[in-house]
C-alpha cells in the first residue's frame, strides 16, 4: 500500500467532514493520522468488519476520544460503515457523534472523558492473560490525557500483572486543549516516568507509518512480561501550517478564507 | 451497637454483612471461572477465605478506585463478571465517572459490594460516611442499586444481581444484626411485614429496624402499622407500590440518608402526585448536612430524631398526622 497517499486521502476526508458538519476536532485528528494508518492498515490490528466480534480479535481503543475524525474516516474507508454515515458526522441521529461511543461498529469503547481507556484496556489485556489468549490490546492516548491521574493508577497495576499483550501508544504533540502541556502540568522527564514505572518505553516519529508498522510488529511478539508503551512524537494539526503545533488550535474550524489554503496544502 | 438490637446477638456473632456477600459470592466463582474480585486494599475474614482460594482471580489492585472501575469494565467487556469491594464513599464517589462510562453506559455485568451503608463508619467522620450515596448511584442509567437490611437480605442481593448480569451495586451495612428476611424467602424488590392497614411504615436497608421497633411500640398501644421495605432502589415497581399504598391514609418514610439522598422519599412523592393520593407523608431523614467531629451512629440518630422512642413520641402526640 502507498501510505503516503492513504495519509493524503483520509487528511482531505477528516477536513472536509468537520467542515460540512461544522463541527469536528481536526487538529487531534491530524495528530495522530499515521498512528492509526499503521495499526489499521499496516496487519498490525487485523480488524475488519467480518472480524469485529471475534472473540479472539485485537482490541484497539481510541482513549483520546476527541480525535476520533481519525477514526471515523479510516473505519468508513475499511467498510465498517457506509461512507454516507461519514457524510452525516455530527448530525441529529447520526451514528457519529463528536465522542465515539460503542454502538458505531469497530469501536471498542466510548471515550471523550480524558484517562479511561488505559484502565480498561488494563482490564482486556488481564481477561487475555489469565485465559491464555493471544490477543493484543491497543491504546492511544493523547499526552494531555497523562495529566489525568487515572493513567498513573492503571500504569502502576499494568506492571504488576505484567501486562506484555499491552501497547500504550502516547500522542506526544505537547498539546493539550488551550496551552502546551509543559506550562500547566510538566510532564518531562515522560521517558523517564514511563520507565520508573516499569514499562518497556519506545521514542518514535508518530508520522512515519512504515517506521511504526515495524516497531508495532517487534512489540506484538515481545513477550517479555513488561508492558509497553510507544511515545510518538508528533505535530498537532500535522498538514496544515496554520494549525500545525499551535495552541490555538484544538477545536475550532478554518475560516471560508482558509479552508482553500488549507485544501492546498493537503494536495 | 444501637438499642433497637438485642445486645446479646451482636456479643456472639461474629459474622456481618460482609461475610454474607461474600459466601454466595464464594460459590458463584467456584462455578464460574469467569468470575473476578478487585479490592482497594480492603480486607475482611470472607475475603481472605476468597483470595486463598481463587488467588488469580481476586485481586487487590490497591488504592486506586478509578483504575479499579475501568479494569472491572474491560474485564467485564471481555467476558467476564466483576465485582469491586471497598467503602463506599470512596468507591462510589472516587471512581463515579468510570462507574459511568466504563460500566454503566455499556451495561456490562459488574457488581459494587460497597461497605459503610449510612452511618456504619460513624465515628470515622464525614468522609466514610455512606449517607449521599444513595441519591448519586440511582440516577445512573443501568445500574441496580440494593440496600439489603440483614444477612440474608444480603445473600439474596449478591444472587439476584449474579443472575442480571448488568450493572449492580449493592450497599453493605456494618453493623452485627439478627436476621429478619427467612432462608426459604424468594428475593423481592420490596416486601410487606404486618397486617395492612391505614398506617404505613416505609424503610430501607437499616431503618427497617426502626420501623420494625415503632410497630412493635405501637402495636402495644393499639395503634397498628405494617411496614414496606425496600431492597432495590431503582427500576421501582410503581404500580405495586400504588397498589400497597393507595389503600393508606398515613404515611411515615424513615431513611437514614440526607434528604436529597433519599430515592424512597421521591419515589413515594413522585407515586403521590402521579396518582393524585390524599395520604399524609411525613419523611424522617438526615439533615442535608456533613457531619463533622466524632459522632456514633447512635449520637446522630438521637440528634437527628431517627430513634423508634423518637418517632413513637411524636406519632402519639400527633406531630406527624
Amino acid at each position: 500500500m502507498n501510505f503516503n497517499k492513504k495519509t493524503k486521502e483520509l487528511r482531505n476526508k477528516i477536513l472536509r467532514t468537520a467542515i460540512q458538519a461544522g463541527k469536528g476536532h481536526v487538529p487531534p485528528a491530524f495528530s495522530w493520522l499515521e498512528i492509526g494508518i499503521a495499526l489499521f492498515y499496516g496487519k498490525i490490528l487485523n480488524l475488519s468488519p467480518k472480524t469485529k466480534k471475534n472473540k479472539l480479535r485485537n482490541r484497539f481503543l481510541l482513549s483520546k476520544g476527541h480525535g476520533c475524525l481519525a477514526l471515523y474516516t479510516i473505519l468508513s474507508d475499511l467498510n465498517f460503515f457506509s461512507k454516507k454515515e461519514l457524510d452525516k458526522f455530527a448530525g441529529d441521529g447520526s451514528l457519529l457523534a463528536g465522542h465515539p461511543d460503542e454502538q458505531i461498529p469497530g469501536v471498542e469503547i466510548a471515550s471523550g472523558s480524558l484517562g479511561h481507556g488505559l484502565g480498561v484496556g488494563c482490564g482486556m489485556a488481564l481477561s487475555a492473560k489469565i485465559n491464555k489468549e493471544k490477543w493484543n490490546t491497543f491504546i492511544v492516548m493523547g499526552d494531555g490525557e497523562c495529566q489525568e491521574g487515572s493513567i498513573w493508577e492503571a500504569l502502576l497495576f499494568a506492571s504488576k500483572h505484567k501486562l506484555d499483550n499491552l501497547i500504550s501508544i502516547v500522542d506526544r504533540n505537547k498539546l493539550g486543549s488551550t496551552d502546551f502541556t509543559e506550562n500547566n502540568a510538566p510532564l518531562e522527564p515522560l521517558k523517564k516516568k514511563f520507565i520508573d514505572f516499569g514499562l518497556e518505553v519506545h521514542e518514535i516519529n508518530g508520522h512515519n507509518v512504515l517506521s511504526l508498522i515495524k516497531l508495532f510488529k517487534k512489540l506484538i511478539k515481545k513477550k517479555n512480561n513488561k508492558p509497553k508503551i510507544v511515545i510518538c512524537n508528533t505535530v498537532k494539526g500535522k498538514g496544515v501550517s496554520f494549525m500545525e503545533n499551535s495552541k490555538f488550535w484544538h477545536h475550532q474550524l478554518p475560516t471560508k478564507s482558509q479552508v482553500q489554503k488549507a485544501y492546498d496544502e493537503l494536495r | 451497637m444501637i438499642e433497637i438490637i438485642p445486645k446479646e446477638f451482636s456479643k456472639n456473632k461474629k459474622e456481618d454483612f460482609r461475610d454474607y456477600a461474600f459466601k454466595p459470592l464464594f460459590q458463584i466463582m467456584k462455578k464460574n471461572k469467569k468470575v473476578f474480585l478487585l479490592t482497594n486494599d480492603m480486607g475482611a475474614k470472607g475475603l481472605d477465605e476468597l483470595k486463598e482460594k481463587f488467588p488469580k482471580r481476586v485481586i487487590n489492585a490497591g488504592i486506586s478506585e478509578q483504575n479499579i472501575a475501568s479494569v472491572a469494565g474491560g474485564l467485564a467487556k471481555s467476558g467476564n463478571y466483576v465485582y469491586i469491594y471497598g467503602i463506599i464513599s470512596h468507591i462510589i464517589f472516587r471512581s463515579l465517572e468510570q462507574i459511568k462510562i466504563d460500566i454503566c453506559l455499556p451495561n456490562l455485568p459488574v457488581t459494587i459490594l460497597g461497605v459503610g451503608a449510612g452511618l456504619s463508619y460513624g465515628q470515622d467522620g464525614p468522609t466514610h460516611h455512606g449517607i449521599e450515596d444513595c441519591g448519586i448511584a440511582s440516577v445512573l442509567p443501568n445500574l441496580n442499586v440494593y440496600n439489603p437490611s440483614d444477612y440474608i437480605s444480603t445473600y439474596q442481593s449478591v444472587l439476584d444481581s449474579y443472575k442480571l448480569k448488568r450493572p449492580s451495586y449493592i450497599r453493605l451495612d456494618k453493623e452485627k444484626l439478627p436476621n429478619i428476611y427467612k432462608k426459604k424467602d424468594k428475593f423481592e424488590s420490596m416486601k410487606t411485614f404486618g397486617k395492612h392497614s391505614q398506617n404505613l411504615l416505609i424503610a430501607s436497608g437499616i431503618s427497617l429496624w426502626i420501623c420494625l421497633k415503632i410497630r412493635e411500640i405501637l402495636m402495644k398501644k393499639k395503634i397498628n402499622f405494617f411496614v414496606l421495605d425496600f431492597n432495590k432502589l431503582t427500576y421501582f415497581n410503581t404500580s405495586k407500590i400504588e397498589r400497597i399504598v393507595k389503600k393508606t391514609k398515613n404515611i411515615i418514610i424513615v431513611d437514614e440518608n440526607i434528604e436529597s439522598s433519599s430515592i424512597i422519599s421521591k419515589e413515594l412523592l413522585k407515586i403521590k402526585n402521579l396518582f393524585n393520593l390524599k395520604n399524609t407523608i411525613s419523611i424522617i431523614n438526615l439533615k442535608k448536612e456533613y457531619l463533622l467531629g466524632s459522632s456514633s451512629r447512635k449520637y446522630i440518630w438521637n440528634k437527628n430524631g431517627l430513634f423508634p422512642k423518637q418517632i413513637c413520641k411524636k406519632i402519639l402526640n400527633r406531630i406527624y398526622f
